[in-house]
């Protein structure tokens, strides 16, 4: 019998327990859905009666004070109640475990004859090795040996970021060194033979093909430099307002939180590139959100088209930019408050203590999400030029020309990331200095 | 104390107005939020009610949100011909593995950046900064040479995407080393000396103090990392063309080809026979992909963003 787990002498539930718990809110959350979907289908005003009412239950008060009202009370006797009767109903199934497990244990028998046998000569074993092995402490605590003036208290504590780094730095040669090299290599050369991968060196025939004689290359690699040059700034901008709006202290703040970052689950993957692709009616999903008629006769064609286009993007950006609004949310709370209040007895307004506490205090977050956005944007799956490459070097077998294709892709997202780096660097605010 | 009653009893016109302007302003900032998350959230509900449309509402365009009849025959459909009790059982094992490689591995260079100073640590950082930055697609064509030079192709336990995992590379390993990194940072050098003091070696003092003091940052390693995995489809649409190693976002564009060509056929002989493959289906499809991560994020969302403002993560 295993003692319990307990805290200040109160048993605390074992880790089956508190699993069962967690499956069962789980169960709960879904059978919530599902009731709601079922009531929408008949009555949509019922429904959003449930819908408030499980927001009221899950962000108010309400449900700790019928709690702690006697309604509450004699339902939490009653609750009480019940579970002794379900735990009394359960005797015969405590009976049969009672009776199996002896027969389970008797069962295993053999393993113990086994563990026994083995267990001494392991132990004798272990004894070599200690005999074998140096003695940890030395006769002379003054007197030191070579090896222990080498190993000096600096050099044995690197020697044991060693052990932590051992398994990142295998990893390091092997998937990132060593294909960085070989894609290199490949980029000025071509497979001769596709059994084994032989190469041929071709100096920069590759380069030449793609700018001179390619016609999808650059014009598609143009489009992608435009999407990421006006997607990340629009992310940034509409990410930072939107973790502002969630961060201040509001009701309902959970279920917000929780909805700006739903897109991330969709957004990685084939189901975000399906939504995006086609719609219902063939059209794609984002044409959800239409500029009105009224504005769209004031603007005239052209620039109804272009609003059109921005919105369109605008949705698209949104979608993206959950991580955003995630690392931006952690940067705010990051921020002491006591800054706030120096600025308020000083008498600054919201907008002032915007311009002069929240950015300045923020600005390292907001380069480190700038950079992350132009990497996101560039490596998204949804783009052409990466479907591009897919193709030409794995539908066409034409490995030398793809690498060399990633190759000026990659060296333009890094180049984009130093300018970045470069110039949004200068103005970032650290706070206290570098190290 | 009696400037406060003061202004409680003196409640004149611009009292009122100031009240006023002020409920005005917090009804527009919600409407503004209730916005938002409308279009956050638009995807998903668009998604949910058009897989119940039969498939007279996909053509009517007069039912745009709720369906008049609900079919949930779509879903059984779905299931079919997704194959999806095939299908999931692969993508539930590589995503659990894979997260479990991460944050074993993750978690252990992290520390190591963290808290120990040693030779060539700023090159070595540079490199974990710039495996965040290489895209998959430059390095992807060699390492496929070298996965089929190793016979990795279509391996049975997924070695391809288990392994890098497990050494700290695959699905943005180097973002979760970042991430690691700055948690571990920002964590108090006192417990690890009380340690080492009482006779603590490294390993232990990681084991025994570090990582239990770290549960956030594993929780936020652990979703985002299942989260990636469970979405991502390039790699393993490379890795694995075995129809048996599938995994559950690799076998949707399946199904939208089965879609585009039996329009085609559609078109052509104008036969209506038997289960037409529709988009509702196919939007019922999509949605049974990410039932699983939706469920684990519904119930682990709380904790997920406190976790995430605890790591420090920002703390350049």
């Amino acid at each position: 019998m295993k003692p319990e787990r307990t805290v200040n002498g109160v048993a605390q539930p074992s880790a089956f327990a508190r699993a069962m718990k967690v499956l069962g809110k789980a169960l709960l959350v879904l059978l919530a859905l599902a009731g709601i979907a079922f009531v929408a289908y008949h009555d949509w005003v019922a429904a959003l009666a449930a819908l408030l009412l499980i927001f009221i239950f899950c962000y108010t008060d309400l449900p700790r004070i019928i709690s702690q009202s006697p309604v509450g009370r004699l339902l939490d006797v009653l609750g009480r109640g019940v579970k002794q009767l379900l735990k009394w109903l359960c005797w015969p199934l405590r009976w049969l475990w009672g009776k199996v497990k002896p027969l389970l244990k008797w069962l295993c028998w053999p393993l113990r004859w086994l563990w026994g046998k083995v267990k001494p000569l392991l132990l004798r074993l272990w004894g070599a090795v200690r005999r074998i092995l140096p003695k940890r402490k030395t006769r002379d605590g003054n007197k030191r040996g070579f090896l222990r003036r080498f190993f000096t208290m600096e050099r044995r504590r690197s020697m044991e970021a060693l052990i932590f780094l051992t398994p990142w730095i295998v990893g390091l040669c092997l998937f990132f060194l060593g294909p960085i090299t070989t894609s290199i290599r490949l980029a000025f050369s071509e497979i001769t033979k596709m059994k084994g991968f032989e190469m041929g060196f071709v100096g920069l025939r590759n380069f030449n093909h793609i700018f001179f004689t390619d016609i999808n290359f650059v014009p598609m690699f143009l489009q992608t430099v435009l999407d990421t040059l006006l997607n990340t700034p629009i992310c940034i901008v509409f990410s930072l307002v939107i973790a502002i709006l969630i961060n201040r202290p509001m009701k309902g703040r959970g279920f917000f939180r929780a909805a700006f970052f739903i897109p991330v689950l969709l957004g990685a993957g084939y189901v975000m590139k399906q939504m995006l692709g086609m719609g219902a009616d063939g059209t794609t999903i984002t044409t959800g959100i239409v500029v009105p008629e009224l504005i769209a006769d004031l603007l005239g064609h052209s620039l109804t088209e272009f609003l059109q286009g921005v919105l369109d993007r605008i949705t698209v950006v949104l979608w993206k930019s959950g991580v955003q609004i995630v690392l931006f949310l952690a940067g705010l709370q990051g921020i002491s408050t006591s800054l706030y209040e120096a600025a308020r007895v000083d008498g600054a307004t919201e907008w002032e203590m915007f311009w002069k506490v929240t950015l300045p205090m923020i600005s390292p977050v907001i380069l480190m999400n700038l950079v992350y956005t132009i990497v996101a944007f560039f490596t998204d799956a949804t783009n052409p030029i990466i479907d591009y490459i897919y193709k030409t070097s794995f539908t066409n077998q034409q490995f030398g020309y793809g690498a060399a294709m990633s190759w000026i892709y990659f060296a333009f997202a890094l180049l984009m990331c130093g300018v970045t780096m470069g110039v949004v660097g200068r103005y970032v605010f650290i706070s206290g200095g570098k190290e | 104390m009696a400037k406060n009653k003061n202004a409680n009893v003196r409640r004149n016109r611009s009292h009122y107005v100031r009240m006023f302007r002020d409920g005005l302003l917090k009804a527009g900032f919600y409407f503004l939020l209730s916005a938002l998350s409308f279009v956050f959230l638009y995807p998903f509900i668009k998604m949910i009610t058009q897989s119940l449309m039969t498939d007279d509402d996909l053509i009517n365009i007069t039912v745009k949100w709720l369906p008049s009849e609900l079919t949930w025959s779509n879903y059984s459909v779905a299931y079919r011909k997704l194959m999806f009790s095939r299908y999931v059982w692969n993508s539930v094992r590589v995503s659990i593995i894979c997260t479990l490689g991460h944050v074993f591995s993750c978690a252990l260079t992290g520390y190591a950046f963290a808290r120990y100073k040693f030779r060539f640590k700023g090159l070595l950082f540079t490199l974990v900064i710039l495996t965040m930055l290489v895209p998959v697609q430059t390095v992807i064509i060699p390492q496929y040479m070298q996965f089929s030079n190793w016979g990795w192709i279509n391996s049975e336990l997924y070695l391809p995407l288990v392994v890098p995992s497990f050494l700290g590379f695959g699905l943005s390993g180097g973002f979760f080393i970042f991430l690691f990194r700055q948690f571990f940072s920002g964590m108090p050098y006192e417990m690890e000396e009380a340690a080492r003091v009482d006779g603590c070696g490294p390993i232990r003092t990681y084991l025994h103090i570090m990582l239990p003091m770290s549960q956030s940052s594993l929780l936020v390693c652990t979703v985002l990392s299942i989260v990636w995995h469970w979405n991502d489809y390039f790699e393993p649409g490379i890795y694995f063309n075995d129809v048996w190693l599938k995994m559950l976002p690799n076998s949707l564009p399946n199904l939208y080809a089965e879609l585009n060509k039996e329009q085609h056929t559609m078109i052509q002989s104008n036969d209506i026979e038997g289960v037409m493959f529709n988009e509702a289906m196919l939007m019922a499809a999509t949605f049974l992909c990410i039932v699983p991560i939706l469920v684990m994020y519904l119930v682990l969302q709380r904790r997920f963003m406190e976790g995430v403002e605890r790591s420090g993560l920002t703390g350049m």
